[in-house]
């Protein structure tokens, strides 16, 4: 991975404070924060660092449209209780 | 010459406003992992019914309960102020007024739908919420509400945050909420997390995954989970600032306001100001309404390339999205739905439509503003609001190269007394406008680009 950029700094409009672009390249686990693009595309070669340090999926996964908050409401929904071992369907009306 | 205008409490307004009575091309009901349009029914596990009715609800006016009304007067009404000391520096005919949000026990508008949403999650007999917080703005308004209301609250904070900006923890705990660093060991998302990455700084995403693992998967079944931007409902509770600034304007004499503007981010405390006034653009008024954000990291204004590659890669291919660039884009499937990054619905469809005008601003410039705001009018806002006084001024240097009377009103949603760092940099000298060289900002544009550009439906009246 390249580190090269790791130290400079930024304003992170969804957390409120300043951080570092190393915390932006591996927001998410492994894979950059989805804003990665939005953030640095005028401070840093943006493009071709994603390139050459992350695969076309990972890529097109953080280039992706995000979900809507409420799908993202509902997917999150699904997972906790499949983590809780409810494996019932999420249907309309159960709660 | 009267400067600071305020409503009694009988004066508050009694009603919200939602736009999404008026608007012109309705909001598409977003889709789920499934592909199908979520059900109100469906987001029940961690909203209370009564709030996910007004999350889809179409009533032009809804009433505030009045007990609702009881806690919002611990701040409000909150006092329109007129920037006549920011004037005088400017010397512009324009008459500039800002509404205070900064006033309320947490510091910025965020409290006006933490006591709505926790007064309804009680009257449906909810005892605890949780929620995600990053630098504690949020965070710190959901545990006021829960104190004012007897609510539990739990708050996961994302790491990074939790260990830079302690402060705003101590104010979650001086209000009697939990907050927890997240990734925590409260949740089996925050464990399996710890198990591979146990010195993760944590992410939102992992932060409100373990939010609604909290609340869904309480055996009581009696926790909920809150958000504090975005969804319809908090934009909604938002509106009575904009609507209590409707009546300090009459008070003030102003007949005609030409400029509305406030800085966008999850859109709240923008479209809580605006939105009234969009609904008088709809019926006729010539206004302008500025959603301003970073010139950084922008939004709604052109910017990137990057939401032109959602399409290609088709990862999410039945999720309303829109390209940031040039034209927006719907998909076949879903004409009339966005894409923005983290911003209301509602909001992007006024910008779709034109009934609001998005600008972005660069850093160093609302810097400067801040400090010109704090030296005249007394106030050291938020980082965020420094892009709405940044949009201010310019708009009041416009009126005097014209040569005209505007009145300019803007949102100022938060002190910026526990943010102090970047004015420090700013200070310190250590803020740049970071300029790209053309050549490699083409060069990496290029490494992204792909695909074609939709063009978006609208009704064109704006």
């Amino acid at each position: 991975m390249d580190t090269t950029h790791d130290s400079r700094e930024i304003y992170c409009r969804r957390l409120g404070h300043y951080l570092t672009f190393e915390y932006c390249r591996a927001e998410s686990g492994p894979r950059p924060c989805r804003k990665i693009l939005d953030c640095w595309y005028d401070k840093i070669p943006i493009g071709e660092y994603l390139r050459e340090n992350y695969s076309p999926g990972e890529i097109a996964g953080i280039a992706g449209p995000p979900p809507a908050k409420a799908a993202t409401l509902v997917d999150l929904i699904e997972r906790a209780r499949r983590r809780a071992g409810d494996s019932r369907p999420l249907e309309p009306g159960r709660e | 010459m009267t400067v600071r205008m305020l409503l009694n409490e009988d004066e508050i307004p009694r009603q919200w406003y939602n736009l999404a009575a008026d608007l012109p091309t309705p909001l598409q009901p977003p889709l789920g992992p499934d592909g199908n349009p979520v059900t109100p029914e469906m987001l029940a596990p961690v909203f209370p019914m009564n709030l996910v009715e007004q999350e889809v609800s179409r009533e032009r006016w809804i009433d505030i309960p009045e007990e609702v009304l009881d806690l919002l007067y611990r701040w409000r009404p909150s006092p329109l102020h007129r920037a006549k000391y920011l004037e005088a520096v400017l010397d512009t005919p324009a008459r500039i007024y800002y509404k205070n949000e900064s006033l309320s026990p947490a510091g910025s508008h965020k409290p006006n739908t933490a006591v709505a949403q926790a007064w309804y999650n009680k009257q449906f007999g909810v005892k605890k919420l949780a929620t995600e917080t990053g630098a504690g703005q949020w965070g710190s308004a959901l545990a006021f509400a829960c104190s004012l209301l007897g609510l539990e609250c739990k708050v996961f904070m994302v790491r990074i945050s939790f260990d830079q900006k302690p402060f705003r923890k101590i104010m979650m705990e001086t209000w009697g909420a939990n907050c927890i660093a997240s990734p925590s060991d409260q949740t089996q998302a925050g464990r399996e997390i710890l198990a591979k990455h146990p010195h993760t700084p944590g992410s939102l995403g992992i932060a409100i995954s373990e939010a609604v693992e909290a609340a869904v998967t309480d055996p009581a079944g009696e926790t909920r989970y809150s958000l504090g931007s975005v969804l319809n409902h908090v934009v909604l509770h938002q509106t009575i600032t904009g609507l209590e600034s409707k009546k300090q304007l009459e008070k003030f004499g102003e007949k005609k306001v030409d400029v509305v503007i406030g800085c966008a981010g999850g859109g709240s405390n923008f479209a809580g100001l605006a939105f009234p006034f969009v609904l008088d653009k709809i019926n006729g008024a010539e206004i302008d309404i500025i959603p301003v954000e970073p010139f950084s990291c922008p939004t709604l204004t052109a910017a990137p390339f990057v939401y032109d590659h959602g399409d290609t890669a088709k990862m999410t291919p039945l999720l309303p999205m829109f390209s940031l660039g040039h034209d927006f884009i719907p998909p076949p499937i879903h004409a009339g739905g966005l894409r923005y990054h983290g911003m209301s619905p509602l909001v992007s469809q006024t910008v779709v439509e034109g009934l609001c005008a998005p600008r972005a601003i660069h850093q160093i410039e609302c810097y400067e503003s801040a400090v010109l705001f704090a030296r005249t009018e007394g106030i050291i806002i938020a980082p965020e609001t420094s892009h709405a006084v940044a949009a201010a001024i310019q708009e009041a240097k416009k009126a005097k190269e014209e040569g005209k009377e505007k009145v300019i009103i803007f949102n100022l949603s938060g002190h910026g007394l526990m943010d102090l760092t970047g004015y420090q940099k700013y200070f310190d000298e250590e803020l740049f406008d970071y300029a790209l060289p053309e050549e490699d900002l083409q060069r990496s544009l290029k490494a992204l680009e792909g695909l074609p550009k939709p063009s978006l439906a609208k009704t064109g009246r704006w």
